[in-house]
């Protein structure tokens, strides 16, 4: 089980990727448990967590989020504007393929 | 050239802004808003509605006029649970801004919250003024004197209560002083005994200077019965509230409301959340502001403030900050495929004022053709609206609603009046108007781009 948080300011308009990339992970038949919430409640939930990706309008946290020493990378802005959900689960996917190589 | 800005903010400005929302102070405080009172602000306020329905106070006869009759005569009671939720937005803030700084520096948050709750309570209470043989007891005060400094007027020092409160456990965790107690005690035992040391000082210099205080000094405050202005023996709440009162009073002024659109665009023009990083210090006092309202009203008085959350959320970023509800309906006819495509993901977004499939889409964000709007709709609809609630055409906020309620119902709610939704339908029509030309300017180009 792979858990992928997906953050934005208050966890709202990350929800409508959060969808899509269940829908994706499904099909693949893959198994992840896919999260959307607010900058603040990162750190609460971080042992629950295995890969961060950020909205893009809340990029500014990434120093600080990145303490939590978890991999973390910011969604392309036209992913995140358009909720295409493939190209972030292989974002989050490429982000822990990469950790264990 | 917007490339190397594109770098410079990157490289330069981001830093400081990650400077700015990683303050562990600013984020204890704007954290203590969102997680600890915007529940109870939101639940409070639906109470506050019910107590004083969107009704027309001239509706005569009819239902309409005896669901006013009756929401007045009950209003002591449909105002309670209100009194004691939003009411007590400075208690919960207080616990809230503790619990927040202390997890952040790893200590025990929820002992420090309730620790910064208790001292809050004894600033907001008058101690030890003198009476006519002892000093006055408690139970000489009437409940509804301390009412308000539990709510809006406590606020500054509950956020200063819950930093001090944390510091000071801090301090006596860095310098390891503490009960020392013999080997063989339980370690939880010994725990315990330690914890006592800094939350007894924290309440005994709270207690003390409040003694002083009180007994030394009088504070002006307006009475709610006579609607004048009396000296009172002062509080610490008193006393922060007279001296940031020019502050706060200064926050509701229209530069301010400006101001604050203006940051919070030009944030999102280069595709950081503004309104995250304007309410970082704004929210207190929008939160003062909106509870000064509140209080008018339930005193019969008329609204003094304009400046509070629902300014924004509600009557400024409809759809979206930015405005952007009616460039998404351009965008579903646009000509351009792309455009159309962001406009069907961003419409049901954007009617919960949800925008960033528009910001990051079209997209606004780095785009200086659509920038130039995305910053003048929302600015010139921040001017319509408070030119429009300071001569009262509109009646002021009132109710902070859930930032999703769509526009109209929202605005409607909001202040408790049809002017409310008037008001923004007034607002998507010179957004439409601004915005329109841009979007043209802007689909052309990329129509060009593809066919070449």
């Amino acid at each position: 089980m792979i858990r992928i948080a997906l953050v934005c300011s208050f966890g709202m308009s990350t929800s409508l990727l959060v969808q899509s990339m269940e829908k994706v992970a499904r099909q693949r038949g893959l198994a992840v448990e896919i999260e959307a919430l607010g900058t603040g409640d990162v750190q609460k939930r971080s042992e629950r967590i295995d890969v961060i990706l950020l909205g893009p309008q809340v990029r500014y946290a990434q120093a600080s989020l990145r303490r939590l020493g978890k991999p973390l990378a910011v969604i392309d802005p036209l992913v995140y504007a358009m909720a295409r959900g493939e190209a972030a689960l292989d974002q989050a996917l490429a982000l822990l393929g990469g950790e264990k190589n | 050239m917007i490339d190397s800005l594109s770098r410079w903010m990157e490289e330069r400005f981001m830093p400081a802004l990650s400077w700015i929302v990683d303050n562990r102070y600013l984020r204890a405080i704007r954290d203590a808003f969102i997680t600890f009172a915007l529940p109870m602000i939101l639940v409070g306020s639906f109470f506050l509605i019910l107590a004083f329905p969107p009704i027309p106070a001239q509706a005569n006869g009819g239902w309409l006029a005896s669901i006013n009759n009756w929401a007045a005569y009950y209003r002591p009671v449909l105002l309670v649970p209100f009194q004691l939720s939003f009411g007590l937005l400075s208690v919960l803030v207080s616990f809230g801004v503790a619990y927040n700084l202390a997890e952040s520096y790893e200590l025990e948050g929820l002992r420090i919250g309730i620790t910064a709750l208790v001292a809050f309570l004894i600033a907001s209470v008058p101690v030890g003024v003198p009476g006519p043989t002892s000093p006055l007891p408690l139970g000489d005060y009437p409940l509804s004197s301390f009412l308000g400094a539990l709510g809006g007027e406590g606020l500054f020092v509950a956020i200063f209560l819950g930093i001090f409160t944390a510091e000071i456990n801090r301090f006596f965790v860095k310098t390891g002083l503490t009960i020392k107690l013999p080997e063989g005690v339980p370690p939880k035992v010994a725990r315990s005994f330690e914890a006592l040391l800094p939350a007894f000082s924290a309440i005994s210099l709270v207690w003390l200077s409040e003694w002083y205080i009180s007994s030394h000094f009088q504070a002006r405050v307006l009475d709610p019965n006579t609607l004048t202005y009396t000296d009172v023996p002062a509080t610490w709440s008193r006393l922060i509230m007279e001296l940031l009162r020019p502050l706060v009073r200064a926050s509701n002024s229209y530069p301010s409301s400006l101001l604050q659109i203006v940051l919070m665009m030009v944030f999102w023009s280069v595709g950081i959340h503004g309104m995250n990083l304007v309410s970082a210090v704004a929210y207190p006092f929008w939160t003062q502001n909106l509870s000064e309202n509140v209080l008018a009203a339930a005193r019969g008085l008329p609204l003094p403030n304009i400046v509070t959350e629902p300014f924004y959320h509600i009557y400024a970023h409809l759809g979206g900050s930015g405005a952007t509800l009616p460039l998404v309906f351009m965008l579903l006819r646009s000509r351009s495929a792309q455009l159309r495509q962001v406009g069907r993901v961003a419409l049901l977004p954007g009617i919960f004022n949800i925008n960033e499939p528009v910001t990051f889409g079209v997209p606004i964000a780095y785009n200086p053709i659509m920038i130039i709007p995305f910053i003048l709709a929302p600015a010139t609809i921040v001017s319509v609206n408070y030119l429009a609630m300071a001569t009262g055409w509109v009646a002021r906020p009132i109710a902070q609603i859930p930032f999703t309620v769509p526009v109209i119902i929202g605005g409607f709610f909001s202040n408790r009046s049809l002017s409310g939704a008037f008001l923004q339908v007034v607002d998507l029509a010179i957004a439409a108007l601004i915005y329109y030309p841009f979007f043209r300017a802007w689909e052309r180009r990329l129509l060009r781009e593809s066919d070449e």
